[in-house]
């Protein structure tokens, strides 16, 4: 049969349950687009045909026989290449791994796997999610699908620009100051970190383990709220994972946020790290559709500078990097790309008294902001200062010249989700983010599907700049 | 005739040398330059994550001790 370009992963859940749609039929479709696009999104570093279309026809064959196991079931996803596949190279985009292939599935990616999704391939990454973008690793930078020549964000960016071309209908990001918010924002996508200790990252290749989350990125908060439920829950092997009770959240998603109670961080982005004045526009004209949805909106959250919140996650990230990473730089330091490598010198001057240091701040911050957002369900700010820039202009030591509007929930540990509130002049999307109380992701999801569905962004879809 | 450097790019130079040789990276000499761009945000970082805290304020991220069975 022949299956739409397009599809939420939700919608193709709806038609493979009622048998309207085969998972093989949805399987070889995908990888009919990965052929026709991906020469020029570069957001696959490797497919996996075969073994796809294997899995194909044995979600087809459960799912007839009665063994449906759920919305995920016969669903094409990728995996950032930072999530470890047993028997399948899993390289962080670097030199330094490029022929590694690690024994054991990380613990999301089994769990997705269980949950009956079907693994098209790996997808592409800033070099060990952070060096990026470059042009001097084993594989090259994606290209954003609103228009090649812009950049997608990172360091998930494989994700981002395949769920936005349509090449599959989800997949993980990681996220450790902005690796899952920032793509999504820049390629018009639903992107949410979770809490800290929700999503196990054991088998996840770290950047820095006091910030890392592991979540998922999609074409809509429905699809998130999917693909969540399949990757969340405690995992012993993960020593910050938390022990916390996993909801329903798709029964979160009812469209209604009457009664919600939501705050606005605008000194972030207004001051702080200036935005355009058209994500200004879309923020406050999104603003205005949770107020008519019900929600009570206060304008005015004050905490300290944005530079704050982004400096203490930045000492911190750069600073577990360079511990991970210290005896591979000393012995091969040139295999490192060399924006990864050169950020990681800026590293190596830092002292253990800043480190911790900056882990006090960070303590004083969550304090901070727990104090300030007390009185609020959600607190909403911008995603990013602007749509995505050209790929040749993204500064090598960014996010130093401009603080991260992404980074303070990484430093807090608080979910936060990424949704489209819009187009600039030029076609490119512009996202905002929602923040939720800790684990509450339900209520986050729930009004991004609730604003989702009470706008028209999501029936936009991208043209590859043509 | 090149500008005549600053007190604090000559220190960010002698700063950049001394951690090349205190951690032994093999930074190659064309590189440097680049690095020394962002030598100034050091600065900035320390400055912010360094808020005159008391002296009980503790990390962030402190170790818990988790109960364990007592030797029988």
């Amino acid at each position: 049969m022949s299956v739409p370009d397009y599809l939420t992963l939700a919608e193709a859940a709806r038609l493979i349950k009622r048998r309207d749609l085969s998972p093989v039929d949805l399987v070889q479709s995908r990888l009919d687009r990965i052929a026709a696009l991906d020469g020029r999104l570069h957001s696959f570093l490797l497919t996996l045909p075969e073994e796809a279309l294997a899995a194909a026809r044995v979600a087809e064959t459960e799912i007839a026989t009665g063994r449906y196991r759920g919305p995920l079931h016969g669903i094409p996803i990728g995996l950032k290449d930072i999530f470890d596949t047993a028997g399948i190279a899993t390289t962080g985009n670097s030199r330094i791994l490029q022929d590694r292939v690690p024994e054991r599935d990380a613990t999301a990616a089994q769990r997705l796997a269980v949950a009956g999704t079907i693994l098209l391939g790996k997808l592409t990454t800033h070099e060990f999610a952070f060096g990026g973008p470059s042009f001097d690793l084993p594989w090259p930078p994606a290209r954003n699908p609103w228009h090649t020549d812009h950049f997608t964000g990172g360091s998930s960016s494989g994700t981002a620009a395949a769920v936005a071309a349509g090449l599959i209908l989800g997949g993980t990001g990681s996220d450790t100051g902005g690796s899952i918010r920032g793509p999504a924002s820049l390629t018009g996508l639903a992107g949410l970190k979770p809490t800290y200790g929700l999503v196990s990252r054991t088998g996840v290749l770290p950047l820095a383990y006091s910030l890392d989350h592991a979540g998922p990125m999609a074409w809509t908060s429905e699809d998130c709220a999917l693909l969540l439920q399949g990757m969340a829950g405690h995992d012993p092997a993960d020593p910050a994972s938390a022990q916390v009770p996993v909801p329903d959240y798709a029964r979160a998603l009812t469209g209604k946020i009457a009664g919600l109670r939501i705050g606005v961080i605008r000194h972030f982005y207004e001051t702080d790290n200036v935005a355009t004045p058209e994500t200004v526009a879309a923020i406050d004209v999104a603003l205005g559709v949770f107020r008519k949805l019900g929600a009570s909106v206060d304008d005015d959250v004050r905490l300290s500078p944005l530079h704050d919140y982004a400096a203490c996650g930045y000492v911190l990230m750069v600073a577990e990097a360079y511990a991970i990473h210290e005896a591979t730089l000393k012995a091969r330091f040139t295999d490192y790309g060399e924006i990864f490598r050169d950020r990681m010198v800026l590293a190596a001057a830092l002292t253990a008294a800043d480190y911790v240091q900056a882990a006090r701040r960070r303590r004083q911050l969550r304090t901070e902001y727990m104090a300030a957002t007390a009185g609020f369900d959600l607190v909403i700010t911008a995603s990013a200062p602007g749509p995505a820039p050209r790929i040749d202009d993204v500064p090598k030591f960014t996010p130093l010249d401009r603080p991260s509007l992404t980074m303070p929930f990484n430093v807090t540990g608080h979910p936060a989700l990424t949704v489209c509130c819009g187009f600039s002049d030029n076609g490119l999307p512009i996202g905002l983010q929602i923040v939720g109380r800790a684990f509450d992701e339900a209520t986050v999801l729930q009004a991004g599907d609730a604003y989702e569905k009470a706008t028209a962004w999501r029936a936009r879809r991208p043209t590859f700049g043509l | 005739m090149p500008a005549e450097k600053s007190a604090a790019e000559n220190n960010a130079v002698e700063e950049l040398a001394a951690v090349i040789a205190r951690t032994g990276l093999a930074v190659p000499e064309r590189e440097r330059a680049d690095i020394l761009t962002a030598w100034p945000y050091l600065a900035d970082l320390r400055a912010r994550v360094r808020r005159d805290p008391g002296y009980a304020d503790e990390p962030a991220h402190v170790f818990i001790a988790a109960g364990e069975p007592l030797p029988s």
